[in-house]
Parts: C-alpha cells; sequence; structure tokens
C-alpha cells in the first residue's frame, strides 16, 4: 500500500524527480571517477610502496658520460650493479631486447619491447583487454610469453610466433606466445610514447612522482605495438638485454655507507632522486586530488541535498492531505513518512543505472580510454555511503513536518 | 456499544489560545443505533465525531468501545481500531484525488492487519453496495459530488465496521442526490451497523432513531 503510493507520488512529481535522479547520478559519477583516479594512483604506489619505503635513488643511466647505453653484458649484475660496489639490490628497470625474425631477417612484427621483473610483474598489472598478465601464467619449457599491445598485424592472444633473440653469445630462435593484450593507452613503467612528463623531469626537477615512472602506451603513436616480455624466462635463454629507462635502484638492507654508495650510484646515473622524495612527491599528489576532487563531490552533494530537502518540504506540504486520509484509514502516522523514502528510494535505484549506463556508455564511446574508470568494491561502498546519507536528508523533513503535525488538523484544515 | 463518560475536550492545553471544546459530554449508543448530531456551527459536533473515530485525543473523561477504553493506547493499538471498527466518512469526502474508486476504496483493506484476500473483489462488492461498481477505475478526481460521496461510504463500509461515522454527508450534495445517500445509510443501519451522522439538516436528523443536539459544547438534547 504504502509502496503503492509512494511509486504513485513518484510519477505525479516526475519532473522534479527526474531533476533529482540527474543530480544524484552526477554525484555518483564523480564519486566513481574520484574513488577510482584516487586508487589507479595508488596503484602506481602500491607497486613500488615497499621499495620507497626504503633508501634509494631513482635515476636514469648516465648516457652521455660514457657514450653509451649500458648492456646487461657490460654490467653482467644489473640487478645489484656490483660492478660498482656492493651497495645496491633489487633493482627495479625496464629493459629493452632485440627480437629478430627467424636467421637475423627482418622482424615480420616489428615491436617496442619491454622486459620486466620483480614488483613490475607481480605487483603492477597495466589494463588488460583480454587475456592474461604475465604474473597469472605458468612458464612453459621452449617457449616466451608476451603481452602484447594492440597491433595492425592481426595478432591476438593464443598466437604463437617465431622470434629471434640476440643473447650474449649469438642469437636464439624462440616461440613467442601471446596471453594478454593490453587495451590501448594502457600506461606501462618506462614507456616514452607519449611521455613529455618524464623527459622534461630530467635530472633536475624534484616533482617526479611514482605515477610519472608510468606512460600510456599507443601503439599508434609509438609507431609499433608494445611487447611485454617476463625478464626471468628470456635470461633461462640468456638473452641480451639493455637498460636505458629510469630506473628505482635501492640500497642494500641496512647499508650504513650511504654516501659511498651514493658516489658509486654517480658513476652510472645521472638526475637521481631520492626515495624518499618520490614518496613525498606522490603522496602530496594524491592528496591534492583527493582535495580537489572532494569539495567537487561536497559541491555537488551540497546542491542535491538542498534541493532534495525543499523538494521532500513542498511534496511534503502536498501530500499531508492524502496522509490524512490514509490515517483514518487505519494507517499509523508514522508510516506515512515512509512514503517519502520510497520516493527516494526510487530516485537512488533509477540514479545507480543510469551512472552504470552512463559509464559504460563514455567507455564504449571511448572517452574513457585516458582514465581508468573501475565500478569496483570501493566505489559501490562510496555510493552505498552517498546513498544512505541522502536518505537520511531525505528523511528530515517529512519527519518534521509530519512530526510537528497532528493528523486531526489535516483532517479539520480540509473541512 | 460506545459509551462516553464526561469526555472534555480542550485544545490547544496550556497554551494562550486554549479552548475547551466539549465541556464533560455523556451519551451512549447502542449497536443498531441510527443516531443524528445537531447543533450550531462551532457546537463541537465534529469534535465529537473525531474523539468517536479515534483521530482526536480528549482531555477528561472515557470513551468505552465495546468496553474497551480507548484511553493512551499505542499508536497501532489506535490505528487498528480506526481500521476495524470504525468508518468514516468526511465532509469532504477525503478520497485520495489520483487514485480510482477501487483504489481508494482498498485503503482500509491494505492497512488491515490481517492479509486480506481477495482485496478487489471485497471493495467490488463495497462499490456495488453503493451503485459504484461501474465507475470502480474511473480517477476520483473524475467523479461528481454524489459519486465521490458513496465511493467514501464505500470505503467506509469495506473492511465491515460496527460503526459509521459520517460528518455532514449530505453538505454538499443536492436534495436528490442527498435522499440516496440518505438511503444507503439506511441500508446500512438495517444491516445492522451503528450509524452516527452530523448534520445540519433537520430533514436528515428527522430520519434518524434519535437526535443528539450539542450547544457550545453541551448536550442540550438527548
Ligand atoms: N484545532 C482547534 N483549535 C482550537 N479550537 C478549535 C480547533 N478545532 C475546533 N476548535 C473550536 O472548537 C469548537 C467546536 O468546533 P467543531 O469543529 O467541533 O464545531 P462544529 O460543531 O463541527 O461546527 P461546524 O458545524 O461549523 O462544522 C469551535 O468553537 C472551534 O472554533
Ligand atoms: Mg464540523
Amino acid at each position: 500500500m504504502i509502496l503503492k503510493y509512494g511509486i504513485r507520488d513518484f510519477s505525479r512529481n516526475l519532473g522534479f524527480n527526474i531533476f533529482v535522479i540527474i543530480q544524484i547520478t552526477l554525484v555518483f559519477i564523480t564519486c566513481v571517477f574520484t574513488s577510482s583516479s584516487v586508487s589507479q594512483n595508488l596503484k602506481y604506489y602500491n607497486a613500488f610502496a615497499d621499495i620507497l619505503d626504503g633508501e634509494g635513488y631513482c635515476a636514469s643511466p648516465y648516457i652521455n658520460k660514457l657514450h653509451r647505453i649500458i648492456p646487461s653484458t657490460e654490467i653482467k649484475d644489473n640487478k645489484r650493479f656490483s660492478d660498482y660496489g656492493d651497495y645496491f639490490e633489487n633493482v627495479v628497470a625496464v629493459h629493452q631486447i632485440i627480437a629478430t625474425g627467424e636467421n637475423g631477417s627482418e622482424n615480420p612484427y616489428p615491436q617496442k619491447t619491454f622486459a620486466y621483473d620483480g614488483c613490475l610483474i607481480y605487483d603492477y598489472k597495466p589494463i588488460m583487454d583480454n587475456g592474461e598478465w604475465l604474473s597469472d601464467v605458468k612458464s612453459e619449457s621452449n617457449l616466451l610469453h608476451a603481452v602484447i599491445s594492440p597491433n595492425h598485424y592481426g595478432l591476438k592472444v593464443g598466437d604463437i610466433i617465431k622470434q629471434e633473440f640476440s643473447t650474449s653469445q649469438d642469437s636464439i630462435c624462440l616461440d613467442v606466445k601471446i596471453v594478454g593484450m593490453m587495451k590501448d593507452g594502457a600506461k606501462l613503467f618506462g614507456a616514452t610514447s607519449d611521455n613529455d612528463k618524464i623527459s622534461t623531469v630530467g635530472g633536475t626537477t624534484n616533482k617526479l612522482t611514482a605515477e610519472m615512472l608510468f606512460s600510456n602506451y599507443y601503439s599508434d603513436i609509438a609507431g609499433k605495438p608494445a611487447f611485454v616480455y617476463n625478464l626471468d624466462e628470456l635470461e633461462q635463454y640468456e638473452i641480451s638485454y639493455i637498460t636505458e629507462q629510469k630506473m628505482l635502484i635501492p640500497f642494500r638492507d641496512n647499508l650504513t655507507e650511504i654516501s659511498q654508495a651514493e658516489e658509486a650510484l654517480d658513476n652510472f646515473t645521472i638526475g637521481a632522486i631520492p626515495f624518499s622524495q618520490i614518496k613525498k612527491n606522490t603522496l602530496s599528489e594524491i592528496r591534492k586530488q583527493i582535495i580537489i576532487l572532494i569539495s567537487i563531490i561536497v559541491g555537488l552533494f551540497m546542491l542535491t541535498i538542498v534541493s532534495i530537502i525543499s523538494f521532500t518540504a513542498i511534496s511534503t506540504h502536498k501530500k499531508l492531505k492524502d496522509y490524512g486520509i490514509l490515517y483514518i484509514c487505519g494507517g499509523r502516522w508514522k508510516q506515512c513518512a515512509f512514503i517519502n523514502f520510497i520516493v527516494i528510494a526510487v530516485d537512488l535505484i533509477l540514479s545507480s543505472f543510469l551512472t552504470c549506463f552512463v559509464i559504460q556508455a563514455m567507455k564504449l564511446i571511448g572517452l574513457l580510454n585516458n582514465t581508468v574508470v573501475m565500478f569496483t568494491l570501493n566505489e559501490s561502498l562510496i555510493c552505498l555511503g552517498v546513498s544512505i546519507i541522502i536518505i537520511l536528508v531525505s528523511l528530515i523533513m517529512p519527519i518534521i513536518i509530519i512530526g510537528k503535525t497532528q493528523p486531526r488538523e489535516i483532517i479539520k484544515s480540509n473541512e | 456499544m460506545v459509551k462516553l463518560n464526561e469526555i472534555v475536550k480542550i485544545y490547544n492545553p496550556k497554551k494562550a489560545n486554549e479552548f475547551e471544546a466539549l465541556h464533560g459530554v455523556s451519551a451512549e449508543i447502542k449497536d443498531g443505533e441510527m443516531v443524528a448530531v445537531i447543533g450550531k456551527s462551532g457546537a463541537g459536533k465534529s469534535t465529537l465525531l473525531h474523539i468517536l473515530a479515534c483521530i482526536d485525543s480528549y482531555e477528561g473523561g472515557e470513551y468505552y468501545i465495546d468496553d474497551t477504553l480507548v484511553k493512551k493506547l499505542s499508536e497501532k493499538k489506535y490505528a487498528q481500531i480506526r481500521n476495524e471498527k470504525i468508518g468514516m466518512v468526511m465532509q469532504d469526502f477525503a478520497l485520495v484525488e489520483d487514485f480510482s474508486a477501487i483504489e481508494n476504496v482498498m485503503i482500509p483493506l491494505n492497512f488491515a492487519k490481517n492479509k486480506v484476500k481477495d482485496k478487489k473483489t471485497k471493495a467490488l462488492e463495497a462499490l456495488k453496495a453503493v451503485g459504484m461498481e461501474e465507475l470502480a477505475k474511473k480517477p476520483c478526481n473524475k467523479l461528481s459530488g454524489g459519486q465521490k460521496q458513496r465511493v467514501a461510504i464505500a470505503r467506509a463500509i469495506v473492511n465491515n465496521p460496527s460503526m459509521i461515522l459520517a460528518d455532514e454527508p449530505t453538505g454538499a450534495l443536492d436534495t436528490k442526490t442527498s435522499a440516496e445517500i440518505m438511503e444507503l445509510f439506511h441500508e446500512l443501519n438495517e444491516r445492522g451497523r451503528t450509524v452516527i451522522i452530523v448534520t445540519h439538516d433537520p430533514n436528515v436528523a428527522e430520519q434518524c432513531d434519535r437526535i443528539i443536539e450539542i450547544s457550545d459544547g453541551y448536550i442540550v438534547d438527548n
């Protein structure tokens, strides 16, 4: 009965309810955007959270001074740079390998190679279109796994191609199985395709955040698709790799000779920025983002609340006569306040649908290619919280108005 | 049977605009009686009727319905009494305007404590009893005054209450329609229901078994 009355009431004030639904939808969408953009930012940070908590530097290989990049053959141990002393460990870096067609012929699949290991495989996963990320596949003998970006070669998940790779001695021909396809524009550590940020970071600026270590990779802009390999797999076949992008170089645990380590670092790197700085920058960036987005949400939310309060006040007044009628027929006075709840609940349900629809539509149109809007548990919980506040707010006016009025007054005022 | 014992009604008690509308009203109305309540405007007729209908409270005295003292009950209990024992016909019909006739008649069934089966059938029967079954689906804002009054009566009887209270049921109607409505009340009364009608119309009052006259909050004639 009350439910039916509520739904009737909804359609009676259709115009205003649509207005409220649009407002709530806007709030929901901003919440989803905020939450996913913050959690996205945290995702980049989380990939290195352990490392950034310790001592160490982010730096680029010193190319100009030595007029060379650092091939692994030269450095041997590029996870610890032990040539430069016993100071470093578990270096995080992107490596490149040289892949050609069979017998050194021109590669039918020109590619930008990314060889990752450690946290870049296990603590970070780019946005996938389909298939699996490298951390989710088991190694197979005589086969390399690769995750690639969209391409014009017609390569898709499940395909196996032959590639020849340079090794320290010679070269080796191996099957490469495509296990996953990233979304175009997925962010990759050490990508440079549209990476203005990281190049301006250079050696002097100290604004570097964890997110800036990643860049969107668009196959078309880069001119060729990305092929991401697992460095551990490559090492089994002694495939040579070179390191030319920014590296995160942590100091060994409990290292006491910090200044010696810093001097050593200076021998092969440029533009070293301490981890503590990156951590600080990242967290303050995230905080800034949260503050901006929260203010937008609060603004929108206030507007919504004001309109809901005035709407419910007006509509409750209009409905008081009907409530009087329900009261005469055996309804309880408090039940009548519940009618308003139903109207708002319908608003909220429709807003939720609209939100999902709008986000889905934006995804389909491609408006969200650059951002990662996700509708996960976090986002749902935030929207649920917002909904509860809206419901509470929507009940304030009816409860006040109905509470202040005696049913008899309404019944009499109509006589 | 209902019994009023020295009922005192004070509007806005302990406030500047305090007003005592009933000064100790006593009356007894037996089951199956048809009673008219008359009196000048402002005499306290509606006030009395609202107390009888459990819509309004009272400050002094006792009001019994079938030996239950109606005082300081829980809201739930009051609602149940209104729902089960009383059928109220208001002067302005008190219909939910954008509900259809049958939806209005179904309101008391929807609030019933025990789930009512065949609500539609019951509501249609009540509408048939007032000669409105053909207009059951029509929204109330498209009905005439007499038709609305019939729907209001159908709603008052649908839950089979023992007592039907009507505040100026013929006030807004022409003579012919008034007569038809009074005919309906007679029929209901013949079927054993207590009928209490507040009216200005001496014609209406004459048709009742008994007349209670109120003046300035006192019963002057019973
Ligand atoms: N809510 C109220 N507050 C204060 N006084 C009230 C209130 N309701 C009614 N009264 C007063 O109580 C008295 C009785 O009112 P009531 O409505 O019972 O009169 P009535 O006999 O039904 O009159 P009418 O024939 O005009 O309907 C009147 O003097 C009226 O002014
Ligand atoms: Mg009156």
